[in-house]
């Protein structure tokens, strides 16, 4: 299959997850060349109509020499001095995950294909040429700067080579879809991360035989807020049938009651990033952006924006971040909470079993919940200039940034829920329990990759636990759990 | 020039004795008018009587079913609530009255429109009909708004739930704790929701100040207008970002095509609209979030009467101390006022270094030195230990992951109260960057001397009056301190610097929709 791409609305995600998820190629529709074709000419009549005109990167210098003009004889020979953007200069040990730089080369594309980056068609065939080939790497260190150069640098260095024309340089490297690209990913495998937190916390309340009232379907009726009735409803679809009789016979501790306004706070997070991340991709972001022709601009305007500063982005996978530390802290408690009950075998063993049990699962939480409160400090404006050589490139973005933090906060989630899963898995085991009847199949699952522990013995935990993490990643990125 | 728009809307509508009815008059007019107005509120016919029928239904559900738990009201409280009462001892216990008289401390109290913003959330609470209060109870909260507040600690006030703050209340207003039947007198998130109602609002009217100022710093700066050119919105797709270009371009209708920079301005000039649009997609959710929850208002223990629409009445335990959302939404909301006031600070420094301004270089007058104190040069620094203090401040509200007391059974803090404190604390912090960069943008302009933007003209008169023109030296500092509390009251109440006419509804306002 391949995604084919005939105006911005093709750039959705579900697009942008065949793209990068399914491995899928785009190709460019006619209409999207047609367009192309015409904003080209009208560009270049625009051009031609003043080339003294303050175009950036055309009729200026870039940068800090934005202050300074291209002669009009000079132009094009400018342009084909860059026919090759250069490589990146960032980096680093950790590499962006391919499927995230085959989503920069598709959101690169929202820019081209209604004729906002004033290019010839060539120059998007080009780029999407390039989701048929290997990914570059592109380094997790070292790519915030003003704008999105520092990345784009490193992933179209790797266009094919070309002949190139006015003002098609600067299209490539400028604009924001790296942002985009981020954010897509967050949200997609936020919302499979956040399937997966939702069926392992409802295991844990059938594991800790917690009552069913804070989950009680009137509370569904009796919120205002969307995202708490969706994250009841959630809970309750894993709960379904789940016996009454045996539970505890008062109320659970907070960490149990709390998890629907919890979940809610999370899936406001995941629904912001969807939108954050639907409006991203289907943007135009150029600096200089061609605004095309209407009836008072017959040959279309040229203007220098600052489009290529997400700012909602980076807020947008922070708070996500936030929301996956929360939920490592609510994985810790049920962890520790399921090893110390009253009501539960002592450390979660059978009668004969090791006396310690499994209670080293609750050690273990304490440092991924660390982590994961690192990684969910806030990503600010950068205070640093660095760049800003001359006073023109004076903010950075920073998404990268919050990106990378993302994936230590993805991974330390997944840690914890794999650790509190095999809690939950070892409670109903041990008090030969059986959970709510949607849950069987993923108990079993689990059980795959680690079974009850009878005996410590030769078990290497630590290996099994990484495996169900790994588990838990590659649903992340599929089509979940 | 840009095209001359109309998008102000009239001011919120008031009038004396606000009446409550049903939830959806828990909104953030209503709170805006009784907490920070101070206006009384009464309960309507139709919500005394909702009141009353709730506590009967609670009655009868609690005397058919003695045996079933129901937190604090057959059992006990806390770390013993797995033990239960019988009818004999729960009505010892109700006549012993509340077990705390204040716990808390810290630098102060909550403010009195704090305290009656928590009152609200209460009395939200109690009209939604999930506490199954006593009438005698409602009615002593809503009379509670006429007679003196109860002085609540500003410090010491978070654990699981929210009921360190009402330790106070229940001080002050002795009937909310009765010794009739009644399921919660207010075991809910009332503290932090009302207070966000008030960051909120308050980031509403902040926002539009921030509008006011940066357009008066993008004319000071005479950065080209395309950076904020209508055409953006179609190519951004972004509704709170056309917002953000549609108040930029109101405030800057009129002003000279001619003149301006010949190049584009400075980043930071340039990403003025999406930082905007990032601050009014924050403040909208946190309208959206707070009104949402004003109007679902829940507790622990909670009745489900059949009246609620939940099949048979019963009384569930459940977490609606604790409310996630709204934390979730003052964090965005703290983390963009950081933002912002770099951005600020951004200007402020651009503003003063000529060869990137194209303005005198430290906006002297033409001749002076910096020394002769006739600019506003040096002031740049000022920013900067209160950005560093914002920083800090706008970190998260995360759970903690301490256990927050002795009871196993509270073993997760609510984090409302503290992203409440959190982001009041940078909104003051960003009043004072943001009057900074008000005085110099002021400043720049009269050394240069060009007018400030027509619609613009009565704020800049406006911000004379606090930071007049500098003709001499004097300590300017007084003058941002000044102007910087001006901004802070303009945040709250319809000043020369923020009319009610000028909130937009482009900006976060009631409903939360751009």
């Amino acid at each position: 299959m391949t995604v084919v791409l005939s105006s911005r609305r093709d750039f959705d995600l579900e697009t942008a997850r065949r793209v990068a998820f399914d491995g899928e190629g785009v190709s460019i529709a006619p209409a999207a060349k047609a367009a192309m074709d015409a904003a080209r000419q009208s560009f270049m009549a625009y051009l031609d109509s003043d080339r003294t005109r303050f175009i950036y990167g055309t009729t200026s210098g870039a940068g800090q020499r934005a202050h300074q003009t291209v002669p009009p004889d000079e132009q094009r020979r400018r342009a084909q001095e860059n026919r090759q953007v250069p490589p990146g200069a960032g980096f680093g040990p950790e590499a962006l995950p391919e499927r995230v730089v085959r989503l920069i080369v598709f959101a690169r594309l929202a820019n081209y294909v209604e004729g906002n980056a004033k290019t010839r068609p060539v120059e998007a065939e080009r780029i999407a040429a390039m989701l048929d080939r290997p990914m570059p790497r592109v380094p997790l260190s070292g790519q915030v700067g003003a704008g999105e150069i520092l990345p784009l640098f490193h992933v179209m260095s790797a266009m094919p080579d070309g002949d190139v024309e006015e003002a098609e340089p600067m299209a490539r490297v400028n604009g924001a879809p790296v942002s985009a690209a981020l954010a897509a990913d967050a949200a997609l495998t936020g919302r499979n991360r956040l399937a997966l937190a939702t069926k392992i916390f409802a295991l844990s309340i059938e594991a800790y035989g917690a009552p069913l009232a804070p989950y009680d379907a009137a509370l569904i009726r009796y919120a205002a807020n969307p995202h708490e009735r969706h994250a009841l409803k959630a809970l309750r679809r894993w709960l379904a049938k789940a016996k009454r009789a045996g539970r505890l016979d008062y109320q659970a501790p907070v960490s149990w009651r709390i998890l629907p306004t919890v979940l809610a706070a999370a899936e406001e997070a995941v629904a912001t990033l969807e939108e954050v991340a639907r409006v991203s991709l289907a943007s135009v972001t150029d600096n200089p952006v061609y605004v095309l022709p209407d009836r008072q601009h017959p040959l279309g305007r040229v203007m220098s924006t600052g489009g290529f500063h997400n700012a909602q982005a980076t807020p947008a996978i922070d708070s996500l971040n936030a929301r996956f530390a929360d939920l490592c802290t609510l994985a810790d408690r049920h962890t520790m909470k399921l090893h110390s009950a009253d009501h539960l075998p002592e450390s979660l063993a059978r009668p004969g079993g090791h006396p310690w049990g499994t209670t080293l699962l609750s050690f273990v939480q304490v440092g991924y919940g660390e982590e994961a409160r690192h990684a969910a400090r806030r990503t600010f404006l950068p205070p640093s200039e660095g760049g800003g050589i001359g006073g023109q490139n004076d903010v950075a973005s920073a998404t990268f940034f919050a990106y990378q933090k993302h994936l230590k906060a993805g991974f330390c989630l997944e840690a914890t829920l794999a650790l509190l899963a095999v809690s939950a898995s070892q409670a109903l085991w041990a008090r030969d329990a059986t959970p709510a009847p949607p849950l069987r199949d993923f108990l079993e699952a689990i059980r795959q990759h680690v079974a009850p522990v009878a005996q410590r013995g030769e078990r290497r935990l630590g290996e099994e636990l990484h495996a169900l993490q790994a588990h838990f990643s590659a649903a992340a990125v599929g089509a979940g759990e | 020039m840009l095209p001359e728009t109309d998008a102000l809307a009239g001011p919120i509508p008031t009038s004396m004795t606000v009446v409550l009815n049903s939830a959806e008059d828990f909104n953030l007019e209503t709170l805006e008018r009784i907490a920070l107005r101070g206006e009384p509120a009464t309960l309507g016919t139709a919500a005394r009587d909702a009141i009353a029928a709730a506590n009967v239904a609670f009655k009868a559900y609690v005397d058919a079913n003695s045996e079933t738990f129901i937190y604090g009201v057959t059992s006990d409280y806390g770390p013993h609530a797995r033990d239960r009462l019988d009818a004999e001892t729960r009505r010892h216990r109700r006549g012993l009255g509340v077990p705390f008289l204040g716990l808390s401390f810290g630098d102060g109290a909550l403010g009195d429109a704090e305290v009656r913003a928590l009152m609200f959330a209460i009395l939200a609470l109690f009209v939604r009909g999930g506490a199954a209060v006593t009438p005698r109870t409602a009615e002593a909260l809503a009379k509670a708004f006429t007679g003196p507040l109860p002085r609540i600690p500003d410090a010491g006030l978070t654990s699981p739930g929210e009921m360190m703050p009402l330790f106070y209340l229940f001080r002050s207003v002795p009937d909310l704790v009765t010794d009739e039947l009644q399921a919660s007198a207010g075991n809910t998130a009332a503290s932090s929701v009302g207070m966000a109602g008030l960051a909120a609002i308050r980031t509403r009217r902040r926002l539009a100040l921030a509008h006011k100022v940066f357009a008066l710093s993008f004319e000071a700066m005479a950065a080209p207008l395309e950076h904020i050119d209508p055409a953006l919105k179609a190519l951004w797709g972004d509704p709170y970002e056309a917002a953000a270009l549609d108040t930029l371009g109101h405030w800057l209708a009129g002003v000279a095509d001619d003149g301006r920079r010949p190049y584009q301005a400075p980043v930071s000039y340039r990403i003025l609209p999406r930082l905007l649009g990032q601050g009014g997609r924050a403040g909208c959710a946190l309208a959206r979030a707070v009104e949402s929850a004003l109007q679902s208002m829940a507790c622990n223990p909670m009745f489900v009467s059949e009246a609620l629409g939940g099949g048979r009445a019963r009384a569930i335990s459940t977490g609606g101390f604790h409310n996630a959302p709204v934390a979730q939404a003052l964090d965005s909301v703290a983390a963009s006022w950081v933002d912002l006031a770099s951005l600020a600070h951004r200007h402020i420094v651009k503003l003063h270094r000529g060869a990137v301004s194209r303005l005198p270089d430290r906006l002297l007058p033409e001749g002076e030195l910096y020394w002769t104190g006739r600019s506003t040069t040096y002031i740049e620094f000022v920013p900067n230990d209160m950005i560093d203090e914002m920083r800090r401040w706008a970190e998260p509200a995360l759970l903690s992951p301490a256990e927050p007391g002795a009871s196993l059974q509270d073993d997760v803090n609510a984090p409302g109260i503290i992203a409440c404190r959190n982001e009041a604390r940078v909104a003051l912090l960003f009043d004072r960057v943001l009057a900074i960069l008000a005085a110099v943008a002021n400043h720049a302009l009269k050394v240069t001397g060009r007018p400030p933007p027509p619609r613009l003209e009565s704020f800049a008169a406006a911000l004379r009056q606090h930071f007049p023109p500098i003709t001499e030296k004097r300590v300017l500092g007084e003058d941002a301190a000044r102007l910087a509390a001006a901004l802070t009251e303009a945040a709250e109440r319809d000043t020369d610097l923020l009319g009610d006419e000028e909130l937009v509804p482009m900006v976060p306002g009631p409903g939360g929709q751009p």
